[in-house]
C-alpha cells in the first residue's frame, strides 16, 4: 500500500513537472504568451486601494515590463464625487460617458453624455477617435451597485487616455440631487 | 466472466471520454491564456499576482492528463489528479454560486457567449469526478497498471 502511494506521488510530480515545462516553453514562443506574474495597477475607490489586473500578452509592445507600465503616459483613473462631477458639467470641462443600457439612457441621462452601453459594446469596435488622449472624461452608470463606469474608465486608461474619472454614485445620485437631465436617444 | 468484460468496456469508455473531454477543454485556454486568466480572476479566489501562472499551467496539466488517459499511460495517477482537480472546480463553482457571482465558467471554452457558472455545470463536474474516481479504483485494482 505504502509503495503504491509512493508510486502515485512520484508520478503526480512527474506529470505536473512535465506539464509545467511544456507550458513555460509554449508560453515563451506563443504570440499570445503572457507574463508569469500578473501585472496590475492600483486604483482608489472610497479611500480603499484596490489592485486591478492588466491582462496583457508579451507581444504587447506598448507595455514596459521593467517599469510595469504602458509606453505612453498613463495617469491612473480616479474617482470623482457628485460636486466635482457637477462642476465639470457646469464648466463644460469634461465629456460624460453613460455606460448604462440604451433603454436606461433613453429614459434619462446627464445632458450631453455620450451613450456607450458596455453590455452592448464590443471593445474591438470601440473608438473615440475624435477625442484627444488628454480629454477629461467622466464615466458613470446607475449607482454604487454597478461597476460599468469603473470598467470603462480602466479600459480607457489602458488604451491611453490620461484624464479619466469614474463617477461611482452615478445617475441615481445625480437625479436625486435634482440636477439637469435629458431624455431620448440624443445627448 | 461476462460482467467482467462489461466492466472492462465501461472502463475503456470512461477513459476515452474523459481523455477527449480534458484535451478538448484545454485547447482554448492554452491558446489564449490571457483570456483564461481573466476568467480565473472573476472567481475572486486567487491573489492577483498568481492569476497568470495558474492560467498558464492548468490547461497544460489538463492536456497532459487528456493524453495520458487516451494513451492509457499511468491511468491511476492521471485519474487521481483528474479527480482532485475536478473536486477543486466543484468547490470553486459552489463558492461562486454561494457568493452570488454571475461569472463565466471557463470550463470547456472561453467563448464569451459560453456558459456561466451554474448548478448544471456543478452536476456535470460531479459526473466527471465520479468517472475519474471509478477509473482510479479500477486502475489501482489492476496489478499490471502499476508497472
Amino acid at each position: 500500500m505504502r509503495r503504491k502511494i509512493l508510486i502515485i506521488v512520484s508520478r503526480v510530480m512527474r506529470i505536473v513537472i512535465v506539464s509545467c515545462v511544456i507550458a513555460l516553453v509554449f508560453n515563451s514562443f506563443s504570440p499570445k504568451g503572457i507574463p508569469l506574474i500578473t501585472r496590475y495597477r492600483k486604483i482608489t475607490i472610497r479611500g480603499n486601494e484596490l489592485k486591478v489586473p492588466i491582462f496583457i500578452v508579451n507581444s504587447d509592445r506598448n507595455f514596459d515590463n521593467k517599469n510595469r507600465q504602458f509606453g505612453f503616459a498613463m495617469h491612473p483613473a480616479e474617482e470623482i464625487n457628485l460636486k466635482d462631477a457637477f462642476k465639470c458639467f457646469a464648466n463644460g470641462t469634461a465629456i460624460f460617458i453613460d455606460t448604462r443600457t440604451s433603454d436606461r439612457y433613453r429614459l434619462g441621462h446627464i445632458p450631453g453624455a455620450i451613450s456607450l452601453p458596455i453590455e452592448e459594446l464590443s471593445f474591438e469596435e470601440f473608438s473615440l477617435e475624435n477625442l484627444g488622449l488628454d480629454q477629461k472624461i467622466v464615466t458613470y452608470c446607475d449607482g454604487e451597485e454597478c461597476s460599468e463606469s469603473i470598467d470603462l474608465a480602466l479600459y480607457l486608461e489602458e488604451i491611453g487616455f490620461s484624464n479619466i474619472y469614474f463617477f461611482i454614485s452615478g445617475w441615481q445620485e445625480w437625479k436625486n440631487a435634482g440636477y439637469q437631465s435629458s431624455e431620448g436617444d440624443k445627448p | 466472466m461476462k460482467s467482467n468484460k462489461f466492466i472492462l468496456i465501461i472502463t475503456y469508455a470512461v477513459r476515452f471520454i474523459l481523455g477527449f473531454l480534458f484535451l478538448y477543454a484545454s485547447i482554448d485556454k492554452m491558446i489564449n491564456p490571457a483570456r483564461f486568466a481573466e476568467v480565473v480572476y472573476h472567481y475572486r479566489v486567487l491573489p492577483i499576482e498568481l492569476l497568470n501562472i495558474v492560467a498558464l499551467l492548468v490547461p497544460w496539466i489538463e492536456a497532459v492528463l487528456g493524453v495520458t488517459l487516451l494513451l492509457g499511460i499511468w491511468v491511476e495517477t492521471s485519474a487521481f489528479i483528474l479527480s482532485s482537480i475536478t473536486l477543486f472546480f466543484i468547490v470553486l463553482m459552489i463558492s461562486a454560486i454561494a457568493r452570488g457571482l454571475n461569472i463565466e465558467c471557463g470550463c470547456f471554452t472561453l467563448d464569451p457567449e459560453g456558459s456561466l457558472v451554474s448548478w448544471k455545470r456543478v452536476i456535470e463536474d460531479f459526473f466527471i469526478f465520479a468517472g475519474s474516481m471509478f477509473l482510479f479504483f479500477r486502475a489501482t485494482g489492476r496489478k499490471q497498471l502499476e508497472k
